[in-house]
């Protein structure tokens, strides 16, 4: 298993680095530079601009250039915000969204999970309708609309949460940027759950345990949860590395200062640094959470063996 | 049935103690303390550094120039009570405050004057405004890597005593020096941390306040700073500014008491804030023309005689009365009204022309130039994205259709749009010029043909003339009139075509005193005061 891992995080390396040259290309490649403004400035003064970030060097020279402090855990100063450095900002945003992601996937997951399951084992009857309508609901009604009536009605009117700011992660800001956050989730994971769940209670093994005379609840829960939660848990692994790197939409609605809005401000700006930064780290994170899913399965799927 | 009356009970119960909780942890709303929105999250706090409103509207709380600007816009003596000119207007002295100090107590002198002008343009500082201070003697030079830092025209007479050198009279060198580029930056500190200098625990500051607390893109705090040379003038204690990008969210914390101060409000609510909140919405004209660039190195589009029918065809008045409705006024010239010491600006010469009668003659100028509503002129009008601006573009290319002119219409990205300005690639962009400074030549020297705003590429050497000529004159009065007679000229050509003079738009709450429009929309928070009773102070009796 051990040298599953090492073997999966060597092969990421050329993943990675294959990652930062198109980010690298792309941000390039995007018309303007982070110097252009509504206000040009002279040419001396934008020389003196270009001289300090090395961008009056030749590209590959730049690449090499960030290639080198990237090595070093240095992911350069942000262009746009001059006093702070691009691991100072994701420092700074990342435990915000990190705190939102893993509260909204944790209520996605204690809601959608039992969810779906009941509406598997009630296969066809009204509570399957209701289950399934709303969760239909929850995936179509977009965040951003969602978010600001919630806002409206419960910050504005009711006064009952605040209506945004972060205020150091305490209860009242979190919940109703959490609850917008997890909405998808839920839904998402209540019609994979139950989808899954009435596969596995099709299959050969339920029957049998069945016709030995298990009790319904054995049969559930030593039987098929395991199997029912593997697509739930392959989905999960890419859903932790999205979800906590923010959500520039629920952040802008709520105030908070995640990491979302970095991915939007940093490409608007031209800030090639940060875009950098944010890409790289959202990277590193999905791949380290496919690696995790594919040894978790092991634990779930007594097939699955690693190699 | 009885489960789901059950769920609905616990439900209620459920919001009832989640509504008492949020009673208990009611948003507190210090007595003391301004809360303040600010359009972004500041780029900067180094007043060399920063560029945009964001950061000038915190660097201006922190840290106060040799001038300085006052709640009505009004420019007044800061770190120097006074100052003299030399005859010619190539020399200033600036007599500083006695004792001022900086927010940790060192003493503030002259010297510090000298060692922050020269930061500022020391060309490994790269401020992106360093051009601001290009009046000043070896300026350009010194920024551009030419000669030492220590040739620039600075010079610290005594600890009191600031001299300043200019290479062509500047009449409102005072305006330049309250810029956030010549603000003193503190040595000592800068000397000790280095690029990390600005961060809380780390930077002092010699204005009103000093920072105590940065979260990026959440707040920016300070207190009042004792060693204000006017400690006892400032009445508020503390602000805080939020970096609010989104208007909707502003309008948001602004309606739960969570926010004194909103800067801008959302053009879709605005008809919402007149009807509902008409108190607290301040509208007041400010120092930015609306305006099109025209590029004139566009074969179709160097015809005069067609940039003259696309300004005749535009009903400016039906742009501000029916489609802006914010207090706007249509724009005949492209120095905005209010500019101090400026006058009426000149004007394009068919103000007063009936709008029929404009396009009559606009058709038939299309037609000299060969187009007609059969033949139309093809033109992309291109304009940075954003609701209002769309609007405002729809609009004109209405206008255009009638007298023989084919509208695109393209929205951008900011870059991408400036990017294609600056290389000349576009035909038409709709934008916006916003004052600097207080002066009519910020707007003027734009179009001077070797300006680096220059977009439509116009190049009059009578228009070079009249800028030179009077950005080397030292009567007020003459210089005045060459501003006026280039100006005259950019609206006989029109490579640029104004549309309205905009107005600032703020949601100011009803707790804060001592707001005042005004044309430079600048409104330091040491003018302010707050009614609020202070909260829990139960032996003072109010």
């Amino acid at each position: 298993m051990f040298g599953y891992i090492v073997k999966r995080l060597l092969g990421a390396i050329p993943t990675m680095l294959l990652i930062m040259i198109a980010v690298f290309a792309l941000i390039h490649i995007a018309p303007g530079g982070p110097f252009d403004n509504k206000r040009p400035m002279p040419a001396e003064v934008r020389a003196n601009l270009n001289a300090t970030y090395h961008l009056d060097e030749p590209l590959l020279v730049q690449f090499g250039y960030y290639l080198s402090g990237v090595v070093q855990g240095d992911f350069g100063p942000s262009y746009k915000f001059k006093e702070f450095t691009v691991t100072e900002l994701i420092g700074q945003a990342f435990p915000v969204s990190l705190k939102l992601g893993i509260s909204a996937l944790i209520i996605a997951l204690l809601v959608g999970v039992p969810a779906g399951m009941v509406a598997a084992l009630k296969r066809d009857s009204l509570l399957d309708l209701v289950v399934m309508s709303t969760s239909m609901m929850g995936m179509v009604i977009p965040t951003f609309v969602l978010a600001p009536i919630m806002v409206m009605v419960f910050g504005v009117h009711l006064k009952w949460l605040p209506v945004a700011g972060w205020n150091h992660g305490a209860l009242p800001n979190m919940v109703m940027p959490v609850i917008a956050l997890s909405l998808p989730y839920v839904a998402y994971v209540a019609r994979m759950t139950r989808g899954s769940t009435l596969e596995v209670l099709r299959s050969n093994y339920i029957r049998t345990a069945q016709a030995k005379g298990l009790p319904m609840r054995l049969v559930l829960f030593r039987h098929a949860l395991k199997p029912a939660l593997l697509p739930v848990v392959s989905f999960l692994g890419p859903a932790i590395a999205g979800i906590v790197v923010g959500s520039v939409v629920i952040e802008r609605i709520f105030g908070l200062p995640g990491l979302g809005r970095y991915f939007v401000d940093g490409a608007i700006n031209r800030d090639y640094t940060l875009v950098m930064g944010v890409s790289i780290f959202y990277a590193a994170l999905l791949l380290l959470m496919n690696i995790v899913v594919d040894v978790a399965y092991t634990f779930l799927d007594p097939r699955v063996k690693l190699k | 049935m009885r489960g789901f009356s059950y769920s609905a009970k616990f439900g209620l119960r459920w919001l009832v103690s989640l509504a008492c909780l949020s009673c208990l942890l009611s948003f507190e709303v210090s007595s003391s303390t301004l809360h303040r929105g600010n359009s972004a999250e500041p780029a900067s706090l180094d007043p060399h550094q920063g560029q945009d409103v964001a950061d000038l509207t915190i660097v201006s709380d922190m840290f106060e120039g040799l001038v300085a600007f006052d709640g009505d816009g009004e420019l007044v003596p800061g770190v120097a009570i006074s100052w003299e000119s030399s005859l010619d207007g190539k020399q200033y002295r600036f007599h500083l405050a006695p004792n001022l100090s900086w927010s940790d107590g060192v003493a503030l002198t002259a010297d510090d004057f000298v060692y922050s002008l020269r930061r500022a343009l020391a060309p490994a500082n790269a401020s992106p405004t360093a051009y601001h201070l290009y009046p000043i003697l070896n300026a350009p030079e010194i920024n551009n890597g030419q000669r030492q830092i220590q040739e620039l025209g600075v010079r610290a007479l005594d600890k009191t005593t600031l001299l300043i050198e200019l290479s062509a009279p500047t009449p409102y060198l005072p305006a330049i020096l309250a810029l956030a580029v010549a603000m003193p930056i503190p040595r000592h500190v800068v000397e000790m941390y280095g690029k990390s200098w600005t961060k809380p625990g780390h930077i002092v500051s010699n204005g009103a306040y000093k920072l105590v607390d940065w979260l990026p893109s959440e707040y920016i705090e300070v207190v009042r700073n004792s060693h204000f040379r006017l400690a006892s003038e400032v009445a508020i204690e503390q602000v805080r500014y939020y970096p609010l990008e989104d208007g909707v969210a502003a309008l948001n914390r602004f309606r739960a008491g969570m926010l004194d101060i909103g800067h801008g409000v959302p053009f879709s609510k605005l008809g919402w804030m007149r009807e509902n909140l008409p108190a607290a919405l301040r509208l007041s004209p400010g120092l930015t023309t609306e305006y099109l660039a025209i590029n004139v190195t566009h074969s179709n589009l160097s015809d005069p005689r067609v940039r003259r029918a696309l300004s005749l065809a535009i009903d400016r008045e039906k742009i501000v009365g029916k489609l802006r409705r914010t207090g706007e006024r249509a724009a005949y010239g492209f120095v905005p009204p209010g500019m101090p010491g400026y006058g009426q600006n000149s004007q394009l010469d068919f103000v007063e022309m009936p709008m029929e009668q404009r396009l009559v003659e606009a058709r038939r100028l299309m037609a000299e130039a060969g187009y007609s509503p059969d033949k139309p002129l093809p033109v992309t009008l291109r304009f940075f994205a954003g609701k209002a601006s769309k609007k405002i573009a729809i609009v004109l290319a209405a206008m255009w259709k009638p007298i023989g002119v084919k509208t695109a219409l393209m929205s951008s990205d900011s870059r991408v749009l400036v990017a294609d300005m600056l290389n000349q690639d576009y035909d038409i962009v709709l934008t916006n010029w916003g004052a600097d400074f207080a002066d009519a030549s910020n707007f003027i020297d734009l179009h001077h043909s070797r300006s680096e705003s220059n977009f439509p590429g116009y190049s009059n050497p009578d228009y070079d003339d009249f800028v030179r000529a009077a950005s080397l004159e030292a009567d007020p009065v003459r210089r005045n009139q060459l501003l006026h007679r280039a100006e005259a000229l950019l609206m006989k050509d029109q490579p640029v075509i104004p549309i309205f003079y905009m107005t600032s738009k703020w949601m100011v709450g009803a707790d804060v005193i001592g707001w005042k429009d005004n044309a430079l929309d600048l409104h330091p928070s040491r003018n302010l005061r707050l009614s609020r009773e202070p909260a829990y102070s139960p032996g003072q009796g109010g």
